[in-house]
């Protein structure tokens, strides 16, 4: 296949004219930069003129000029206030092409979240056509300035340069190349007294340098941009080189050479005054000068380099001549294949050579490596002349070394089970390398008390780690597994040579503390004597471990089965799935939020945070995290995979038939599981939201079956049985779980609603008042308060309860919910003929937030207002934003299509676009499943309305008796009552007197508390008088 | 979330077309200021919109799970209707763009399942001059990863647009007899490129000089072609540079 000569990209045969569609459409750009000769010969122009526009942002002050433009400090002050900085793009750089290849790098900027990278938060163009970068706004200073300004010594140096390898290594996970890593660019800012470097412009130069897109350093001038002296081969090479990760490998090598020694491989003068295109065959050809040759040509300035580091020239030199220099090279080979191969091999280097182990970098001699193994365990191994002495007594000698005197020594139990590391064979003799483990598997698998983590367990656990299935498994990893599985303990064996003798070595730890439980070690005489010896030191061990480890604390149930590196966000995510479970998805949001705190890829803490999110009524929040767990499903195991990609279709795009699909198919799959299992997500709005009640009903009583204690099947049994008109049953579901002690808020509502709709005051009161200080629970209930007071048209208490509801969901931060309250508020008071309050409370709403029920429900009051074409508009928005999303391609658009049809007087029309509500006419939407901002069936209360003006008045009371058929659906929402008024017209203007009377009657009688000045009262009134 | 809100550069940008001056008469300003479908100037004029796009909505249509023979009755109906101007006269804020008209109406067929059952089964009667069986063969070639419907629809349409266009060009070369000549430079259409001038300009037999011009010359009028092609789908010049932004996002997001 041949490849674009752009970039790179595979081209298909169906390409137009064999070019990639993708350079190709970007070269339409109005000025993009293939566009005019001699456009980008405009002065630099970058400072900032008086009244320039940057939106949200204030300029505070200038922070400095670089290469591409001018940096201000700036203030934004919505939605947050938080300082910035902003980098206004020098005049004369393309607008539109720079933020057309920042929109393609925008979503993977967004996916970074990483403690050593400043986040891009925004971009944009001043109204005279400049393009600005919005970011974090670090106060501190370049990384080689910071270390020398404290005179940091090496070792601390390299502390900081591992912190900037993680953030390009997170970077590079999420795909994005920095292409112009300098210490400009790695600032380093202080918290506490504790230095955190910070790495900036991660995409800026992708959207700006045409260098670093186009693989050259040299404009069509020939002018230079970028910065040469960390520009990587590939960077100066004009015609082969494509930029990948290496490339930042490469100038990660640059800054640590200078790190270390105060000055770069190539230096600046000499790169700038051998003109173009000698300086391009440096960087592309010249091997860098090692560290220690680089020192001596410096001269007498390695006085101050070494002083600056705490030390003297002589000893910097020795400091930087071995690994340091190895590892540096191998950063800075020419050839990207002979470099490391990622950021993290880099970054393991340095830390094996800060913990003194053997160097990726460096020849593998015999004598190295045991000189790394003599000094990492010169202490307790070797140390002691007493231990030498002991170790020649005999030829076969064990001792114990430490928890001797510990009288109150745990002891393992019986059935508790033990992880087996990998063997650390210290001897370079490969014969021992898996045997040793065997054997020391064999001989513990005799033993009655103990029990082995078996190997296909410890397969399945790594992987959910992310680990590969050949990796290695080293004390810590062991130790991490054991967690996993809830097991007692680690046991890590070791062999060593000791001159001709060998020294065997057993440890057992306890794996949540990392307690040393026992240390034994043994001498074997010869090669042939080791199995025997191990055979003697694990018979020993047995005995004297012994039968208890019962004192030992550790987890009593294991950990979930999730993919996450790190043990810690695995803890805290368990900790969520328990909350879940008892107190409900919003209990768990903290844990949930943590996990992906510390293991910003965990995808199905993610998943969960977006689940949480929903369940608290934050649309827009629970998308983005869903978002994020579905881009990292790759990841996953099968299992986790159903769950996410379930929340996917069920909170990003919203199509339920194939978040259904989904369920079923993962129930099948793997028909009893750990939480989260597919039955307790069958009882919810999934299901209910394609109206397939039975399947919900069974689902949830399969999972209460399971688990008597699972608060959220009950609110979703209860849930069910209440949809679909089951009020006794639903009672006594929601009796079951107060038994129990189990509450989620819902099924307050729940309970409160049953007793609206059944005119029990009593039970309202006492429903209603176990809300009161309970979080979200009472601003929750003071909403339906509102609701159920306004569908008795007693406005102004309703409206005093809706002011505390929305007040108080603001309050607690429920913004997004707040703003559905109001809408519902703009809802009812349209209904009963307010208008102008209507419109005022919509608009409102919508400047709160922009979630899918909001708009509806906004768009629904405004049409009910009179305000045909903003409905229309927002309708058109609520389609084009939820493509798939059945609510809104199925409900809620028709249903404002319909209205604003009927508004302009085209009823028939009307009633077609509804044809489109059918299929899910009797399924529960957003307003109505687990929320109850307000009910279901309005698409059959507007037809109704619109078979009338269409002098189908038979249809139309059809319309209006479904929705007095199903009071479950319609739950609290306004249209419950008013379809009564609707039917004593519609019977008036068939000619039924009798009906219509009484259908009146049930309304003004429903109505009989209502504030007198209610227009739709008045109304009703007058009509009845008539009668 | 594809929020496609305006930006204040969009709104700046506006104005880069024949720099606001009167919106010509295109085929799609044509289709909407008819009052009657019928008239044979707008109908010609729809039909031959639908004959370039019909593509795009084909591959929805087969997304959306239908299988090839259903689906390629629905478009054919489909389209039959909308040449019928069945839609036209639906109150539709997108009537302001062809592609999104033509999408939001074929979801409203596709919806209306009753209505498509009581409609009699019609012969093509030749109303379109495409074969919509064609597009299988076409569709099968598509990538099979999980793209959504909307998606694919999109990135169909852009790709369509972009074939059109580059397709005029060359053969406003070809109809000069410079067709070498096109397919020497049409590298110089992607964004960003960029070349050794001096060693193609002795390979072309020409001077540098006046092969930056012809370069100059060719990408001016890909872009004049590019901004005409959108105009024929759009109701008027406000329209143009933001459907040309949602055409390049179309094409180059991930």
């Amino acid at each position: 296949m041949p490849g674009c000569p752009q970039c790179g990209a595979e081209l298909g045969s169906a390409d137009p004219a064999g070019l990639c569609p993708h350079c190709l459409i970007l070269g339409a750009l109005e000025g993009s930069a293939s566009g005019e000769f001699g456009t980008h010969t405009g002065g630099p122009a970058t400072g900032v003129t008086p009244g320039e526009d940057f939106g949200r942002y204030r300029i505070i002050e200038s922070l400095g000029e670089g290469g591409m433009g001018t940096v201000y400090l700036a203030e934004q002050r919505e939605p947050i206030r938080r300082r910035a900085a902003l980098k206004v793009v020098k005049l004369g750089m393309d607008t539109a092409a720079v933020l057309a290849r920042f929109d393609n790098e925008r979503q993977a900027l967004a996916l970074m979240d990483h403690p050593n990278v400043a986040q891009i938060f925004d971009a944009g163009t001043t109204p005279t056509g400049r393009p600005y970068f919005v970011m974090e706004y670090i106060e501190g200073a370049p990384i080689t300035q910071y270390c020398d300004r404290k005179r940091l010594i090496t070792r601390d140096r390299l502390v900081l340069f591992l912190a900037v390898c993680r953030a390009v290594h997170h970077a590079h996970r999420k795909g994005v190349i920095h292409r112009d890593i300098k210490p400009s660019n790695v600032l380093v800012m202080e918290r506490d007294g504790a230095p955190i470097p910070k790495v900036i412009d991660f995409g800026i130069a992708k959207a700006t340098y045409k260098w670093a897109v186009e693989k050259t350093l040299i404009t069509q001038f020939g002018q230079i941009v970028g910065t040469p002296e960390y520009a990587s081969p590939e960077q100066a090479d004009t015609m082969t080189g494509d930029v990948a990760e290496s490339s930042d490998v490469y100038s990660l090598g640059v800054l640590l050479y200078e790190l270390l020694i105060g000055a770069v491989p190539f230096d600046t003068a000499t790169l700038r005054k051998a003109g173009l295109a000698e300086m391009l065959r440096i960087i592309r050809e010249d091997e860098a000068p090692s560290l220690s040759r680089k020192l001596t040509s410096l001269g007498a300035a390695v006085t101050d380099i070494a002083a600056r580091r705490q030390t003297d020239p002589i000893s910097l030199r020795r400091l930087v001549d071995g690994d340091l220099n190895a590892i540096t090279m191998k950063a800075l080979e020419k050839a990207r294949e002979r470099r490391y191969a990622s950021v993290s091999d880099l970054a393991a280097d340095i830390q094996n050579h800060l913990e003194h182990r053997p160097v990726l970098a460096s020849p593998r001699s015999r004598v190295y490596r045991a000189s790394k193994f003599l000094r990492r365990h010169r202490l307790p191994a070797l140390g002691t002349a007493a231990a030498v002495v002991i170790l020649s007594l005999s030829s076969v000698t064990a001792w114990s070394l430490w928890h001797r005197e510990s009288a109150t020594s745990p002891k393992l139990t019986a059935k508790d089970a033990i992880v087996l590391a990998d063997f650390d064979n210290q001897t370079g003799d490969p014969v021992f390398d898996d045997t040793l483990r065997q054997a020391l598997s064999v001989e513990l698998q005799q033993s009655p008390a103990l029990s082995l983590i078996s190997d296909a367990q410890v397969l399945r656990v790594l992987a959910l780690m992310g680990q590969p299935r050949d990796a290695r498994l080293t004390p810590e990893l062991a130790q991490q597994v054991c967690e996993r599985t809830a097991s007692a303990a680690t046991l890590e064996g070791s062999i060593a040579a000791l001159g001709s003798r060998y020294v065997l070595g057993l440890r057992a730890r306890t794996c949540t503390t990392g307690t040393i439980l026992d240390e034994k070690q043994i001498q074997a005489a010869r090669r042939e004597d080791v199995l025997n010896s191990l055979s003697q030191i694990v018979r020993e061990f047995r005995t004297r471990v012994g039968e208890s480890l019962a004192t030992v604390e550790r987890y009593s149930t294991p950990l979930s089965e999730s993919t996450t590196p790190s043990l810690e966000a695995l803890k805290a995510y368990t900790i969520g799935l328990k909350l879940t479970m008892s107190a409900g998805n919003a209990a768990a949001i903290p844990s949930f939020r943590r996990a992906v705190e510390i293991d910003p890829n965990f995808a199905t803490a993610y998943a969960h945070l977006g689940l949480a999110y929903n369940v608290e009524g934050e649309s827009v929040l629970a998308a983005e995290s869903t978002t994020k767990a579905w881009r990292l499903r790759e990841r996953v195991s099968d299992r986790e995979r159903f769950f996410i990609d379930f929340n996917y279709d069920r909170h990003v795009t919203g199509n339920l038939e194939k978040a259904y699909q989904t369920l079923e198919l993962w129930q099948q799959t793997y028909p009893r599981g750990q939480q989260p299992n597919p039955d307790s997500l069958l009882g919810g709005i999934t299901t209910h939201g394609t109206a397939r009640y039975e399947r919900a009903i069974d689902a949830s009583r399969k999972s209460i079956a399971l688990d008597p204690d699972f608060a959220l099947a009950y609110g979703n049994l209860a849930g069910t049985y209440f949809l679909t008109g089951r009020f006794a049953e639903a009672e006594k579901t929601l009796h079951a779980a107060s038994e129990r002690k189990l509450e989620v808020p819902r099924m307050l509502l729940i309970q409160y609603i049953i007793a609206v709709l059944k005119g029990d005051q009593e039970q309202m009161e006492r429903t209603a008042a176990r809300a009161k200080g309970k979080r979200r629970a009472e601003h929750w209930m003071a909403h339906e308060q509102a609701l159920a007071l306004a569908r008795s048209g007693r406005l102004q208490a309703a409206r005093q309860l809706s002011n505390h509801a929305i007040g108080l969901a603001l309050q607690e931060g429920d913004y997004e919910t707040a703003a559905n309250y109001q809408a519902a508020r703009a809802t009812w008071e349209a209904m009963c003929g307010n208008a102008g309050e209507g419109q005022r409370h919509a608009v409102s709403a919508l400047e709160r937030s922009h979630g899918r029920d909001v708009l509806y429900v906004a768009a629904l009051a405004l049409a009910l207002s009179g305000d045909a074409s903003r409905s229309e508009a927002l309708a058109a928005d609520l389609e084009n934003r939820f493509p798939e999303d059945t609510f809104a391609q199925f409900t809620y658009g028709p249903v404002l299509r319909a209205l604003a049809a009927l508004l302009r007087g085209r009823p028939g029309e009307s009633v077609e676009w509804l044809q489109i509500a059918r299929p899910y006419e009797l399924a529960a939407n957003g307003l109505n499943f687990s929320s109850y901002y307000l009910g279901g069936l309005h698409s059959a209360y507007v037809r109704g309305n619109s078979l009338i003006p269409a002098r189908r008045y038979e249809e139309a009371a059809a319309e209006f008796q479904k929705i007095l058929d199903h009071p479950g659906i319609v739950g609290a929402d306004p249209i419950g009552v008013l379809t009564h008024l609707q039917r004593g017209r519609v019977f008036a203007l068939l000619g039924d007197k009798a009906k219509a009377k009484a259908a009146y009657e049930v309304f003004l009688a429903l109505w009989k508390d209502a504030d007198a000045d209610v227009p739709i009262l008045k109304r009703a009134k007058a009509e009845y008088a008539r009668l | 979330m594809t929020g496609d809100s305006k930006t204040p550069q969009a709104e700046t940008t506006l104005h880069t077309l024949a720099g606001g001056s009167d919106f010509p008469t295109t085929r799609w300003t044509l289709v909407i200021a008819a009052a009657d479908s019928r008239r044979t100037e707008a109908r010609s004029a729809l039909v031959s919109l639908c004959e370039s796009y019909w593509y795009p909505l084909y591959a929805y249509v087969r997304r959306r799970g239908y299988p090839a023979d259903q689906a390629q009755d629905l478009t054919q109906e489909f389209f039959i209707r909308v040449v019928e101007g069945r839609y036209l006269d639906r109150a539709d804020p997108e009537k302001g763009r062809f592609r999104a008209f033509i999408l939001s109406s074929l979801k409203f067929f596709l919806a209306d399942e009753a209505d498509r059952s009581r409609a009699q089964k019609r012969g093509g009667g030749k109303v379109l001059s495409f074969e919509v069986s064609s597009g299988e063969d076409r569709y099968q070639r598509e990538p099979a990863h999980n793209e959504t419907p909307e998606r694919i629809f999109e990135r169909r349409w852009a790709l369509s647009l972009l074939e059109r266009v580059v397709d005029r060009l060359r053969s406003e070369f070809v109809q000069q007899g410079r067709v070498d000549h096109f397919n020497r430079l049409k590298a110089f259409l992607l964004d960003q490129a960029d070349a050794p001038y001096a060693a193609l300009a002795r390979e072309m037999g020409t001077s540098e000089g006046a092969l930056k011009v012809a370069i100059h010359r060719l990408r001016k009028r890909y872009r004049e072609l590019f901004r005409q092609e959108i105009a024929e789908t759009v109701a008027d010049a406000g329209e143009v540079e933001s459907e040309l932004r949602y055409l390049v996002a179309a094409l180059t997001r991930r």
